[in-house]
């Protein structure tokens, strides 16, 4: 049984009334340990299916089961509870809070938690280690440079130890250097960590490093390939 | 409290300016309104601390007209009536018409002996009484105008006409912030020696109890009920309560102008802490997006606006310790025993967290009702 | 070229909570200082209605007050007789000259008749309405001498108990009738009772008058008057215009509402600048990247300049409207309270002067509104043009 199972899944949009397809009945499975990137151009659905993923959003029609989770049944207050444990999410422009530094940023997951300060603090600083920024933690996101940025962002997805990460264009935003720093750490994350990775991105490059690669056009899966 | 560091973040690191001046604001709509409560206590203050004990004689007509000097051994001869000293408002110029401060002629031994809240030493005391010509003055007055024990004062009487000197010999002062210490009395003899009239303005009457004040009133007025002129006795508090009511709607207009005040200062905090959500909407998304369940972005919003509504509150009674004394000299004239009781605080800490509560409402609401990948939405 | 005015409206109707609440902010303090402005003037025009600049009062040298004057019998004579030639003559011929003598009773109030006010009792000459040339019988007839009667003053009648046409009012040990109610142009008259002097003076016992206040032919006849005065060196008394004397009987009270007013209304104007700014800085920090289009398609830094420090006074101004408009709702309305300078209850009323008063409202707003705006505006118009653009 896969980590993602989604079947006939479905989303539609109402913009003044009328009803806006955004997917047809997509079937998915994604298993524990996979790096699967998920590709199209620009309006097929590939944010909207990590979106109905990560609990963010619900479905029109169809089952998604997640980490183990039917949520489709679940209410909005339990899909919350739900994602804090079992998704890390990481954003195409970081999203790190402005006012925080670096290790407080990571943190902030973690208050969600029942743990103490000082085992908070030593996890946070883990997780920073692990993207390589442990020497920048005292910095505030102004002080940082867009990669910089990022892999404090996937420090945080990372801090909570959840089963899956989900990164929308994580790095739709970044020069190709630092783009292949982000993936490798990605790539590291899935190899060594064992974590269960879905990227949506719309850079073949960035696609490539994913075991598995899923084109997504109009709101239908059009094609999968798998590396050797 | 571990949400803290993120709040204090918020209102430290982000849009410095624009926290200030909450701040600010919050603290101006604290001073404005303890200043108001301070003036409208001062009205009243007099009738708070009055003696239950005491009563005012006076003229039926008004104190405008005088009592004879005799109806003072007439009172005193009363069962229950242990003290009583008549006395006249002297009124005068010091100096200039602005240097106003309340000026009596009393029998002085008498009136010092039923005034134990105003305080002078011993050696002062015995001065002042042993001197007709001597008069004693509030500290406050003293001190506005650089007075010292062994002065001379010079008064142009306007009720009473001519120039009159007297020698400080006491100066005397208050325990308490609600007893005015601005006043000057001096012995009634001098006064009515000079304008050979044996006219009393008001006669202090003291009684041994209190429950048998409002009698005592009753027999004082019906002993000259037929006599050429009849006489009011009211206690104390009823007396000085008459001035305040006199002074009509002074207190409705205070109160409608702290209202203004309120409005206004938090229409502003409002508008600084919706304009603060509204710029973070994605940010409150991302909170959401991380987990944090839609109570926990409202109250953390709230909270914030809380804590920017309080330090002003603290801001706002640093501000008005410091001008207090000031302002107290500054209405001498008009409002003796100005100062800021300790409710104006209490009072001013309740408004504080309404004007937090208002302007963090709307925000917080709004931020628990944000749909995560709206505010995604809206980067 | 100029941005058009356009794109401000638009931006002020997007952004409506925050305009909103900053107009709110700025109008409650207009409306607050136009308030006061209206109760400073509303007394001052009780007070400068009160006497006429054709009337001449005469007090006691020195005295501060007409309670705190005197006048004997003596006295009054010859200054009715330096009068002669100057004085405006009634229609028999005797010269508009009144001997007065003031007192003050502690009355019932109308609202709580178990509260009591100072009510000014004022004993006057038969001749007195028409030494006071702008009084009027409103309800009655004026008072005969002799016989124990009353006129009252509207605001008097209005505020005190057994004040009515017909009613009996005891003080001095006799029984009083009201005989009329009379209008004085909205002045302190108009807080007082009179009766016919020479009977007060017996009910109260007195020997003595306290002013005499004489009609004049002539405005001008002023200085001739107080001349003839002067030479009689043993006189010992002042002269003055009686409006200008009334005006500065009320001088003391009106110094105190407005210097409260205005203390109350520069720090509530602070919050209302801080409020522009707040709500300023915002609009410009939203709009940046806005700005920065503008700028890129050619609008110089002047013009972003102007067009920001127009919209901050478009709303500064719909702000004092709305303030003036509010305070508005308090003109006309009667209030009273204790002149400690005549030591009696004193009615007057609210005044909006249309233009002094609003006038001065929308300046004070719109000064609000530039000093608030000022430094955003100018931000906005410093901003680099490229970095604007990037800001998301």
């Amino acid at each position: 049984m896969g980590i993602v199972e989604a079947r006939g899944l479905s989303k539609d949009y109402y913009r003044a009334k009328t009803r806006v397809p955004v997917l047809h009945g997509v079937d998915l499975n994604v298993s524990e340990g996979e790096f699967v990137a998920l590709m199209g151009p620009s309006g097929s659905g590939k944010s909207t299916l990590l979106n109905l993923m990560a609990g963010l959003d619900e479905a029109t029609s169809g089952t998604l089961s997640v980490a183990g989770a039917d949520l489709g049944s679940m209410s909005e207050r339990a899909r919350t509870k739900w994602r804090t444990r079992n998704i890390g999410l990481i954003f195409q422009l970081y999203n790190l809070i402005p006012v925080l530094n670096a290790v407080r940023n990571v943190e902030l997951p973690l208050l969600l938690t029942g743990l103490g300060r000082k085992e908070r603090r030593q996890r946070a600083e883990l997780a920073l280690d692990i993207v390589g920024l442990g020497d920048r933690k005292d910095h505030y996101p102004n002080e940082l440079s867009g990669g910089q940025e990022q892999r404090v962002a996937i420090a945080r997805a990372l801090v909570t130890d959840p089963r899956i990460l989900l990164a929308d264009e994580p790095t739709g935003d970044l020069d190709r250097a630092t783009s292949e720093e982000i993936l490798g750490i990605l790539a590291l994350l899935n190899d060594k960590h064992g974590k269960t990775i879905v990227m949506v991105t719309h850079d073949a490059a960035a696609a490539r490093r994913a075991g598995r690669r899923l084109m997504l056009e109009s709101g239908r899966v059009v094609l999968q390939e798998s590396s050797a | 409290m571990k949400y803290l560091p993120l709040i204090l973040a918020n209102i430290v690191r982000r849009n410095r300016l624009r926290n200030s001046l909450t701040i600010l604001v919050v603290a101006l709509a604290i001073l404005l309104i303890s200043l108001l409560i301070g003036i409208q206590a001062a009205f009243t203050s007099a009738s708070e601390v009055s003696d239950a004990a005491r009563l005012v004689t006076r003229n039926k007509v008004s104190l405008v007209f005088p009592l004879p000097l005799s109806y003072g051994a007439k009172i005193s001869a009363l069962p229950g009536v242990q003290t009583v000293a008549g006395g006249n408002w002297f009124q005068g110029v010091y100096m200039r018409p602005e240097n106003f401060f309340a000026r009596f002629a009393v029998q002085a031994e008498r009136f010092l002996a039923m005034y134990p809240e105003y305080r002078m030493s011993a050696a002062e005391r015995d001065a002042f009484l042993r001197d007709r010509g001597a008069c004693a003055i509030g500290k406050s007055t003293a001190d506005r105008f650089g007075l010292k024990v062994g002065d001379q004062i010079q008064l142009k009487g306007d009720i009473y006409p001519g120039l009159w000197d007297f020698t400080i010999r006491a100066i005397y002062t208050v325990d308490q912030d609600a007893y005015d210490d601005t006043q000057m009395f001096f012995h009634w003899e001098y006064l009515s020696e000079r304008i050979a009239q044996d006219a009393v303005g008001f006669f202090m009457v003291q009684v041994r109890d209190p429950e048998q004040a409002g009698d005592i009133a009753k027999t004082i007025d019906a002993l000259f009920e037929n006599a050429t002129a009849q006489t009011r006795t009211e206690t104390e508090k009823a007396f000085s309560l008459s001035f305040a009511t006199m002074m009509g709607n002074v207190q409705l207009l205070l109160m409608v102008i702290g209202a203004a005040v309120f409005l206004a200062m938090s229409m502003v905090a409002i508008n600084t802490t919706m304009m603060s959500a509204q710029e973070r909407t994605s940010e409150l998304g991302i909170q959401r997006a991380l987990g944090f369940t839609a109570g926990t972005v409202g109250a953390l919003v709230l909270v914030e606006s809380e804590t920017i509504a309080l330090l002003g509150a603290a801001l706002g009674f640093a501000m008005t310790l410091g001008l207090e004394s000031g302002l107290k000299s500054a209405l001498a004239s008009f409002a003796p025993t100005f100062h800021v009781p300790l409710w104006a605080y209490a009072m001013g800490l309740l408004i504080a967290i309404g004007i937090g509560a208002v302007s963090g409402g709307v925000p917080a609401v709004r931020a628990a009702r944000l749909r995560p990948v709206d505010a995604l939405h809206a980067l | 070229m100029a941005i058009p005015i356009s794109y401000n409206l638009r931006n002020l109707s997007v952004r409506s909570a925050s305009t909103a609440m900053m107009i709110g902010g700025v109008a409650m303090v207009v409306a607050t200082f136009v308030m006061v402005l209206a109760l400073a003037d509303g007394f001052r025009r009780a007070y400068a209605r009160t006497g006429s600049d054709r009337n001449a009062i005469v007090l006691r040298f020195g005295s501060t007050s007409e309670l705190n004057s005197g006048l004997s019998r003596d006295q009054v004579r010859l200054v009715a007789a330096r009068a002669t030639g100057l004085a405006e003559l009634a229609g028999d011929g005797s010269p508009l000259v009144s001997p007065e003598m003031l007192v003050v009773i502690n009355h019932p109030r109308r609202d709580d008749p178990d509260q009591s006010s100072n009510l000014a009792v004022r004993g006057v000459s038969p001749l007195a309405n028409q030494v006071r040339a702008n009084l009027e019988i409103v309800e009655g007839r004026w008072l005969a001498p002799g016989k124990g009667e009353l006129v009252i003053g509207k605001a008097a009648a209005a505020r005190f108990a057994n004040t009515r046409l017909g009613d009996t009012i005891e003080f001095a040990k006799r029984t009083w009738t009201v005989a009329g109610i009379f209008a004085a142009g909205g002045g302190a008259f108009e807080s007082e009772i009179f009766g016919d002097a020479e009977e007060m003076l017996n009910a109260f016992g007195r020997t003595g008058f306290q002013t005499v206040t004489v009609r004049l032919q002539h405005r001008d006849d002023f200085e001739s008057f107080k001349s003839e005065i002067a030479k009689e060196t043993n006189l010992q008394v002042d002269v003055y215009r009686e409006q200008e004397y009334y005006v500065q009987q009320s001088r003391a009270l009106r110094n105190f509402i407005l210097v409260v007013g205005v203390v109350v209304c520069s720090i509530m104007s602070v919050g209302a600048i801080a409020g522009a700014l707040n709500t300023m800085n915002g609009a410009v920090l939203s709009r940046r990247r806005e700005i920065g289009t503008l700028r890129a398609l050619g609008f110089s830094r002047v013009a972003v300049l102007v067009s920001f420090l127009f919209e901050v006074l478009v709303l500064a101004a719909v702000g004092g409207v709305i303030g003036c408009t509010l305070a508005l709702s308090v003109d006309g309305l009667q209030t009273g309270t204790m002149n400690w300078e005549s030591f009696s209850d004193v009615s007057f009323s609210f005044h909006v002067d249309w233009v002094r008063h609003f006038g001065a409202g929308i300046a004070f707003a719109l000064v609000m509104g530039a000093l608030g705006g000022f430094f955003p505006a100018l931000r906005a118009a410093s901003a680099n043009i490229s970095r604007s653009l990037r800001q998301y």
